[in-house]
């Protein structure tokens, strides 16, 4: 069962602010297929070799806006891998050819994206949780 | 208050969105990339009265666009908060280098973002209030420099590096008990502003004072640090490493420099500003219980140290 804390919500306005963060919530999981689609290219590409730095960037933007994100939601586990992910990234666009750890980064990445597959999948996740 | 948000994740936007919607504020435009954001404030009919940028994009990122938007005269003091995931001092240094008022932290805590906006509303109610009320004392003055004062404190955010003493503070609160420990403050006074003040109208005033806000900056090494004008001829330079620099070497260069640029402008008539830096306050142990407490000495040392320019201020207000 993935993760999901309870958001903090302001003391102004909260019925209509958690309604709206709620509606949020629903559209952050179902677009999650979509971040795991643009995951999977990218690390594909990063694996054929063909454009290393351009495929290891777009994992590391992909991963960045979950940091900043899925935690908003109550996916802090998400938010925890996202950023484990962003920093491999961070030193593989750094390593040269003879100091790149590729398993480092595919233990990284697939660990997100089963996170994220399992909270897709979640009928949990997807039903009105009516601020649990 | 008008708002402009920036970032390239549109649940983001989104989400942005609910938070100012939360705090009844209607009127905001979301837009994911800098190039789009440079383009709506080109065409945007109403003025934006604030930025919320996001720094890690991909083309442009939010610090370039910060700095481009910071060269528009009509945004060169709008507020502008920066949000991001990432954690690290280069990140917070040169975005409030580039001209940024505040930085706050991805995932967003609801009441610290509703508690920011909330202050930056204040203050463009303020900026309009203050607007209003300067036209008005403009149609109505007779005195030659009426409205700028001898201890008004500029922004002089036309200068690259340059920012607000409520910015400065800001910048230390991102840095957090710790990392503000390594932070340093140098007073720095120009001695004879006062005569410079008297000698020149307000715009020749501000010209000569950012000429010399900008030989401060391009005096100490690149990156290290943000200066702000405090009022009375003063500057505080707010040094973000630990560099161990001879202050009296920089301190001459700075002087060298505006004597080059400004020695033969003013040919004779006015005085040229004489710089003098003063002794480092380091943060250390009392910014561990309070971040901006390096400030607040900074300012009592100017206070003790600069009684010329207090007199100068008395001065001058019997010549005005």
């Amino acid at each position: 069962m993935p993760e999901r804390k309870q958001v903090k919500m302001p003391s102004s306005a909260p019925t209509r602010f958690e309604a709206e963060l709620e509606r949020l919530r629903l559209r952050f999981v179902k677009g999650l297929n979509a971040r795991i689609s643009e995951i999977e290219s990218a690390f594909a590409d990063f694996n054929a070799g063909t454009s290393r730095s351009e495929a290891l960037t777009r994992i590391f933007f992909e991963a960045h806006s979950l940091v900043g994100i899925a935690p908003s939601f109550g996916y802090g586990n998400i938010g925890k891998q996202a950023l484990a992910v962003e920093e491999v990234v961070k030193r593989e666009l750094k390593a040269s050819a003879d100091s790149t750890k590729p398993d480092e980064l595919k233990h990284a990445v697939m660990a997100l994206l089963n996170i994220l597959k399992s909270s897709a999948q979640s009928r949990v996740a997807l039903l009105p949780t009516n601020g649990e | 208050m008008n708002i402009l948000a920036v970032d390239d994740d549109i649940d983001f936007l989104h989400l942005l969105a609910a938070h100012f919607e939360a705090i009844n504020l209607s009127s905001y435009t979301l837009v994911t990339s800098a190039e789009e954001a440079i383009q709506t404030i080109h065409a945007s009919h109403a003025e934006f009265e604030c930025f919320v940028l996001d720094i890690s994009m991909p083309e442009k990122d939010g610090i370039t666009l910060c700095r481009e938007i910071r060269a528009l005269p009509q945004h060169a003091s709008t507020p502008i908060l920066m949000l991001t995931a990432l954690s690290d001092k280069r990140y917070i240094d040169a975005a409030f280098q580039a001209g940024a008022n505040d930085y706050l932290a991805k995932p967003i805590e609801a009441q610290e973002l509703h508690g920011r906006l909330n202050m930056v509303g204040e203050v463009v109610s303020a900026r309009h209030s203050s607007k209003e009320l300067i036209q008005k004392f403009d149609e109505r003055r007779s005195q030659k420099y009426g409205h700028l004062k001898y201890s008004d404190k500029m922004a002089l955010l036309e200068v690259d590096g340059v920012t607000t003493m409520q910015s400065l503070e800001n910048y230390l609160f991102r840095l957090g008990r710790f990392r503000s420990s390594f932070c340093s403050a140098i007073p720095i006074t120009v001695a004879n502003s006062h005569l410079i003040f008297v000698q020149t109208d307000p715009d020749e005033y501000v010209d000569i004072l950012a000429e010399t806000a900008t030989a401060i900056i391009e005096s100490f090494p690149s990156g290290t640090g943000l200066l702000a004008f405090c009022g009375y001829g003063n500057f505080c330079w707010l040094s973000t490493t630990t560099f161990q620099h001879d202050l009296t070497e920089i301190n001459t260069l700075i002087n060298d420099t505006v004597a080059q640029r400004l020695g033969l402008l003013m040919g004779g008539f006015v005085d040229v500003p004489r710089v003098e830096l003063g002794g480092r306050i380091q943060g250390g142990l009392r910014s561990v219980t309070r971040p901006t407490a390096i400030l607040e000495l900074f300012q009592y040392d100017f206070s003790a140290g600069t009684s010329s320019n207090k007199e100068a201020h008395q001065d001058w207000k019997e010549y005005a």
